[in-house]
């Protein structure tokens, strides 16, 4: 148990911040990318506005999780616009 | 002619029977990821799970027994005592990701949050297996799970290329983000290889009250149902790889995974993915129920089976009953993703503990006598185990990380 806890403990420690800022990006992208693919289906009739709102709202939350306030806002104000 | 049938019906249950949370979430990720890359990890799982689904069905008919009855007797149940822990942990952890995935369908259908759903899904569960019959949740759920079959289609209309698909089933080293890769190939091959496939398998057998004569229907089971199942799980894949990938969509989430098949199927793609992962999942959730009941009564040597009334076999509908409560709570507490994702690692990481003792019974004598195992099959199994394992430790820093 010893073994794998100072295993555990170094692979936490060995992530370099450029990884995490990789990381970071990619998931940002990655939330970007859902939301536009859920508004343009949304659009094409093909899923529930329900479903866009829900999306949007998870997309805004992973982007300001990866520290992208702007894309966020942009997000949270397209999914009030689609609400109404 | 009575036994053809009872092989085509079940291959039919285990290509139904086959697809779950699992499977989707995995072979979601790992197409949106590293489009075809990991196909290799599904055909090597599927290798796996075939020669493990053959024994425990040979163990089964050759000795009349199930495996947590057969260890008790010849080890005790002190040996039995880890692997049955770990078997518990699975079970349930497996349970409450089987009945997320249920609520979760039910969201992307009813916009109702999954959280509110997760209760009334556990209780609409409970009340199949309490009022069904063995092979009425067995023939319902595989049969109504053929809807799976939408994934190859689905596949097989974006027309992947070819040549790339098959490389995808030779393994190769990952370019980039190589935790990240080894941890979904562990878990591909963690959701083929969830240990209750085996021990609701080899229960079912006993309860259809199988013999030697069913040797050859077993191995038929086995190969033709867990490739024709593999294949839907690889159309998973690769309509992801096809779908998500190119759009850089990582899935990170289920709602993610839910746009697959809106641009190859317009209109219905959307309603065709939430109804293919509900009756999924809810078959997954009844097999995942009923393993853990057969286990736990099998282990501690009470009644049991899913044909009796549950007001004579009591403890065995009260160990169903508890499991499906705990696994509401745990699907209610975690997102149903994360669970899935680190529950298949840990189906992987677990399986040298639950396949040892059944390797040992599998090379008894006195029990199986002349169907006992040989070499290939016992150097098999040991190749699962010790890949899976290699595979996990290969993927802890991403699992630590909370990468998933």
């Amino acid at each position: 148990v010893r073994v794998m806890l100072l295993v555990l403990a170094l692979c936490t420690a060995c992530k370099s911040p450029s990884q995490r800022e990789s990381e970071r990006r990619e998931r940002a992208r990655s939330a970007i990318a859902a939301a536009d693919l859920a508004v343009s289906a949304l659009a094409g009739n093909r899923v529930p506005r329900q479903f866009t709102l829900r999306v949007l709202e998870e997309s805004a939350r992973q982007l300001r999780d990866a520290r992208e306030e702007g894309e966020a806002q942009r997000l949270d104000s397209l999914r009030q616009t689609l609400a109404r | 002619m009575k036994k053809i049938l009872q092989l085509a019906l079940g291959i039919l249950t285990a290509i139904g029977g086959f697809f779950d949370i699992g499977n989707l979430v995995t072979g979601a990720q790992a197409g949106a990821s590293f489009r075809f890359q990991l196909l290799w990890a599904l055909a090597l799982g599927t290798l796996m799970v075939i020669v493990l689904v053959e024994m425990s069905g040979r163990f089964a008919a050759v000795s009349g027994k199930t495996i947590p009855e057969a260890v008790r007797e010849h080890f005790g149940v002190r040996v039995w005592a880890i692997p049955f822990l770990a078997l518990v942990l699975l079970h349930v952890l497996t349970l409450g990701a089987e009945i997320g995935g249920v609520a979760y369908a039910l969201q992307l259908i009813t916009g109702v949050s999954y959280r509110l759903l997760v209760i009334p899904v556990g209780v609409l569960i409970w009340l199949f297996l309490w009022r069904a019959t063995f092979s009425a949740i067995e023939y319902s759920t595989a049969l109504l799970g053929m809807v799976t079959v939408c994934f190859v289609v689905a596949a097989v209309k974006l027309d992947p290329p070819r040549h790339e698909v098959m490389v995808g089933l030779l393994p190769t080293l990952p370019k980039d983000d190589a935790p990240k890769y080894w941890l979904y190939a562990v878990s591909i091959i963690g959701a083929l290889l969830a240990p209750y496939l085996f021990y609701f398998y080899s229960s079912g057998a006993v309860e259809d009250k199988w013999d030697q004569s069913y040797r050859w229907i077993n191995r038929g089971i086995a190969v033709s149902g867990m490739t024709f199942g593999a294949i839907v799980s690889a159309g998973c894949i690769v309509v992801a790889g096809m779908a998500l990938q190119p759009r850089d969509i990582a899935v990170d989430s289920i709602n993610q995974m839910a746009m697959m098949m809106t641009g190859v199927f317009p209109h219905w793609g959307f309603a065709l993915f939430a109804v293919s992962m509900g009756i999924a999942c809810v078959g997954a959730a009844s097999e995942v129920a009923l393993s853990l009941a057969y286990t736990t009564s099998q282990t501690l040597g009470w009644e049991w089976g899913e044909n009796m009334e549950p007001a004579k076999n009591a403890r065995f509908a009260l160990t169903y009953t508890s499991g499906i409560l705990v696994a509401a709570l745990v699907a209610i507490a975690v997102n149903p993703l994360a669970l899935t994702i680190y529950t298949m690692a840990l189906n992987a990481a677990l399986l040298p503990i639950v396949t040892v003792p059944f390797l040992l019974l599998m090379n008894d004598k006195h029990l199986l006598r002349k169907y006992s195992n040989r070499m290939p099959g016992n150097a098999t199994v040991l190749a699962i185990v010790i890949i899976s394992l290699v595979l996990f430790v290969v993927s802890l820093p991403l699992l630590v990380l909370g990468g998933g």
